[in-house]
């Protein structure tokens, strides 16, 4: 050790602080720039979510509620809102069945079969409208690939179509709850990853059979889990667009979301009636941000529980991951092959012929300047949304982490946030219509309204995944940065940004997979010359181009497969339970 | 480096009416001291420490460094860490693991400009200091704990700042590891003198590394003094008890002398106006003795509950109308021998056995030659 450190007792080192006293003051002043920071960030974040929101309420009440008199006077309009709560209540029921049975299975899975746990995750991370439009090619009553082959069977051989009819209210319900299923999964495997395996184990060793277990220990302690699942899924229910829009066009089968739609899209255009059908869901999703926030949810956010897929152990079983790939070959690849198979087929009929298969279709999707257009668009307005929401998330985490200081706009951004959780997509999507296609910010046809309503969507997600990558890091190690001498922004560039690295890269791919594939609020703020991947699919479905509506649906799946691959390579392959 | 000075320091997590976690908190540091804030968990240290490093904010009082205001409840002053002067060695190290070693150790001088420090090789010489000097190419994780914890030292204390904060960084440690970062950091405070503040509950290392004890209680100091003031002449009741003053008796006045129920009356060395005592012995100043040995001091009959063999010593628990007393006596001699059940008389060193007046908690005065105040 050298003597010359001994011998400057560093009494009189240089100081190079000084003349830098601190002035009276100064927590007036450093504080005063904090709030500011907060308050800015609050306006934005308000200006975001909020306006549109406020938007449609201001025009449905405008000229003496004359959008709430028109919306009342909506034809049929009881059977409207009895079949969105029949879709709501209907698709939550098949959802809790099949997303707690999987969670159960999931809990029991044998450790080499530990990568079915993600299976049934995988329908959040597949474009919806491709998922759709697979079950339709299945079991569309004519052509539908699964009843022709229904109709061999002896006792359905004389039937001309059917027995199934994919285009009816109860089969878009049970479409649409396959979807929903997911995100019951993630919720139950939370509930159940808290329950103690002593309890399993009991029960196992006191001779119940894996049922007896099930029903009479397991079933009764998720019971908090499974109330909470049951209202998260019903409010995604109420909120369900896609399938009810595709398969129910035809037949006239409405519900609330898409009767907006049309009041903003057909003859006679309705903005203040579309505005003012929206308002039950509104209400009612807002009044569960609401409970949840003061409710028994604290720290966990509603859809975005960060469920492991049930990690204790318990004794493994067969079954459960014989059931989990029977789900994942129904759920997922089965409407996949139908894609496919009309994806490589020149035309959609009955039966399949191999030798008949083609590129064609992809050939014409990629020659079409539409179709490129829309993929170039939906990446441009994807990556582009991905690199506003996260630092915005970053910044939002950053604020609510925070311990002290300032309880009220924190508590409005903390609300702000989750509102895209609650209110359907559908309804952010006409509220940025309304906002942006009217002066002062006239975006309407441009990408920025498709890149500023997905900012909104993804906030809730950004924020979360930040908020959680910020919690398992802990403070210590910006605290001693801070201790050291580095202002608050080298900290957040030198050591938090790298630090973070890993759960902003699964951030990014993440979002960036949910948004290319987003469909309710992108129908509502494109325009002709503006469309991405999704509303082009829903232009041909409409037309009657089914090939090219495959092919398309395929693209769809493959960019973002691709980016699922890269969220697993950065994120982890727990990557998709972090939801 | 620089004197410290902390006034009426408070400091509530909740509204105006919830517990002050640090109480109107005093305490004056010298330039160069190095003062050991020792208490039982939860008393409120860490919350001392960070309000001192500017990571918390302190209800109302005011906090000097150097002379310099860096809070100040009433002026509304309250310097932001980054700007205050410390080094700060976390509990868990926080070394940042994406850095090298010699990044780590540089950081403070980097962004504090300090660029003499950076050209004049204060970062190598800091690294040899903490015996690291052969590390600084290396990642955080690829270093023992011990290597860490001297890594966190020299981070600490690189830029020379006015004040080097401590929270019970040796305590990650395995037990022959701590005591020789502990002779280390002894060594080097000897030798470069750095004002600091050491938090920790573990009162050998608090004797070890003082040259100030405070003992806290919940969020008060209980008694600053050196160390071998506060083993010696404790205080408080409380402070005797931390400081391994594990016997409690009580005494009343008699007629004859000092008497515990069940035992003779004693003179003791008290000068005191008060009609009972808490007396606070070590157990190693408990003898136990047989029925007919002479009486040196206070005694008291017992029974031996059970014995605990340590080596060089025994350790006896006893029971004592009701009582639970703990000697510790040198293998070997007759006491040793005592075996659970057997019929015992304690006999208490009185002229080392503390006394304080149960209604304060305070040490009572010493009197120079044993006298009964009957
Ligand atoms: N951020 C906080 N919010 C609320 N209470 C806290 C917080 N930090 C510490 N406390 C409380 O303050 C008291 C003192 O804590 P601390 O200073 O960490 O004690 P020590 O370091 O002496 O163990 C404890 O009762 C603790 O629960
Ligand atoms: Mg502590």
């Amino acid at each position: 050790m050298s003597t010359a450190v001994a011998e400057r007792p560093s009494v009189e080192a240089p100081r190079p602080r000084d003349g830098q006293e601190p002035r009276a003051g100064s927590m007036v002043w450093s504080s005063a720039r904090r709030r500011f920071g907060v308050w800015a960030l609050l306006l934005v974040v308000a200006y975001l979510v909020g306006m549109p929101l406020v938007r449609l309420q201001g025009l449905a009440f405008e000229d003496g509620a004359g959008g709430y008199d028109r919306a009342l006077a909506t034809v049929g309009l009881g059977e409207l809102i009895w079949r969105t709560v029949y879709l709501a209540f209907g698709s939550m029921a098949v959802a809790m069945v099949l997303g707690t049975l999987l969670a159960y299975a999931a809990s029991r899975l044998p450790d080499r079969a530990g990568f079915l746990r993600s299976v049934p995750i995988v329908p959040i991370v597949l474009p919806a409208i491709a998922m759709v439009v697979g079950w339709a090619f299945l079991l569309s009553p004519g052509p539908g690939y699964l009843n022709a082959a229904l109709r061999q069977l002896p006792w359905w051989d004389h039937l001309e179509s059917g027995p199934v009819d994919v285009y009816s209210l109860p089969w878009i319900v049970i479409i649409t709850g396959f979807g929903l299923t997911s995100f019951i999964y993630l919720f139950v495997s939370a509930g159940m990853a808290n329950i103690s395996a002593d309890h399993l184990e009991a029960a196992h060793v006191a001779g119940s059979s894996g049922a007896g277990v099930f029903f009479k220990v397991v079933l009764p302690l998720l019971r908090p889990s499974l109330i909470y699942g049951a209202g998260v899924g019903l409010l995604l229910g109420l909120g369900q667009f896609t399938a009810p829009l595709l398969l129910g066009t035809n037949k006239g089968i409405r519900v609330l979301t898409t009767q907006m739609y049309f009041s903003t899209s057909q003859f006679p255009v309705d903005y203040a009636a579309a505005a003012a059908l929206g308002s039950p869901l509104l209400i009612f999703g807002v009044l569960i941000v609401i409970a949840q926030k003061i409710g028994i949810g604290d720290q966990t956010r509603f859809v975005t529980h960060g469920g492991k897929g049930a990690v204790r152990r318990q004794r493994p079983s067969r079954w459960a991951a014989v059931f989990i790939a029977v789900y994942g070959l129904v759920a997922v690849v089965l409407p996949m092959s139908g894609l496919l198979v009309v994806a490589l087929s020149p035309y959609w009929s009955s039966s399949i012929d191999p030798s008949s298969f083609t590129l064609a279709n992809f050939r014409t999707a990629l020659d079409s300047p539409n179709i490129v257009e829309s993929i170039v668009t939906s990446l441009v307005a994807s990556i582009t949304a991905v690199a506003i929401v996260l630092p915005l998330g970053y910044a939002i985490s950053t604020v609510l982490l925070r311990r002290r200081g300032m309880p009220i706009a924190r508590t409005l951004l903390d609300f702000l946030v989750a509102l895209p959780l609650g209110i359907p997509a559908v309804i952010f999507g006409a509220g940025f219509l309304l906002t942006y296609s009217e002066p002062p910010v006239v975006l309407y046809g441009t990408r920025w309204v498709i890149i500023l309503v997905y900012v909104t969507l993804m906030l809730p997600f950004a924020t979360r995944m930040m908020t959680n990558g910020m919690l398992a890091l802990g403070t210590s190690y910006q605290e001693a940065s801070w201790v050291s001498g580095a202002s608050r922004l080298r900290t957040h560039l030198v050591i938090m940004l790298p630090l973070l690295r890993g759960s902003i890269g699964g951030a990014v791919a993440l979002i960036f997979v949910l948004l290319t594939h987003e469909f309710s609020a992108s129908m509502l703020v494109r325009s002709p010359t503006t469309q991405v991947m999704g509303t082009v699919v829903y232009d041909f479905w409409s037309n009657g181009a089914y090939p090219t509506v495959a092919a398309v649906s395929i693209i769809m799946t493959a960019v973002t497969g691709a980016g699922v691959v890269a969220a697993m390579s950065i994120g982890g392959r727990d990557v998709l339970s972090k939801l | 480096m620089a004197s410290v000075s902390i006034t009426s320091l408070t400091k509530r997590f909740g509204g105006p009416r919830s517990d002050a976690v640090i109480d109107d908190l005093q305490l004056e540091i010298p330039q160069g001291e190095l003062l050991v804030l020792l208490g039982a968990s939860g008393c409120g240290k860490t919350t001392t420490l960070r309000c001192l490093a500017g990571l918390e904010s302190p209800t109302s009082g005011r906090i000097e460094l150097g002379g310099n205001a860096v809070f100040d409840g009433e002026r509304r002053i309250e310097l932001p860490a980054e700007k205050r002067s410390i080094g700060m060695v976390f509990q868990s190290y926080a070394l940042w693991p994406h850095m090298t070693v010699r990044k780590n150790i540089a950081y403070p001088l980097k962004v504090r400009k300090i660029k003499d420090g950076l050209r004049d090789g204060w970062v190598e010489e800091v690294a040899d200091l903490v015996d690291c000097g052969h590390l600084l190419d290396r990642y955080p994780s690829q270093l023992s704990g011990g290597q860490q914890q001297r890594v966190a030292l020299a981070r600490g204390i690189v830029a020379r700042p006015d004040l080097v904060l401590f929270d019970e960084p040796l305590s990650n440690l395995d037990a022959k590891l701590r005591m020789q970062v502990r002779a280390d950091l002894h060594e080097l405070h000897e030798r470069i003198g750095f004002t600091s503040v050491f938090v920790t509950h573990d009162q050998d290392e608090a004797l070890a590394l003082a040259d100030r004890i405070a003992i806290m209680r919940s969020g008060r100091i209980e008694q600053c003094a050196a160390p071998d003031t506060v083993f010696e002449e404790p205080a408080t009741d409380y402070v005797a008890e931390f400081m391994g003053m594990s016997n409690r008796l009580s005494l009343t006045r008699g007629v004859d002398g000092w008497s515990a129920s069940g035992g003779a009356p004693v003179r003791l060395p008290v000068a005191a106006d008060v009609d009972e005592l808490t007396v606070r012995v070590r157990p190693e100043h408990l003898a136990i003795r047989g029925g007919q040995d002479v009486v040196h001091g206070h005694q008291v009959p017992a029974r031996v509950t059970g014995t605990v063999y340590g080596g060089s010593h025994v350790d006896v628990s006893l029971e004592a109308d009701g009582r639970r007393l703990q000697a510790r006596v040198e293998t070997g001699t007759p006491g040793s021998r005592a075996a659970a059940g057997d019929r015992v008389v304690v006999e208490i060193d009185v002229a080392r056995a503390r006394y304080f007046d149960p209604a304060t908690e305070r040490a009572v005065a010493h009197a120079p030659v044993p006298e009964v105040v009957a």
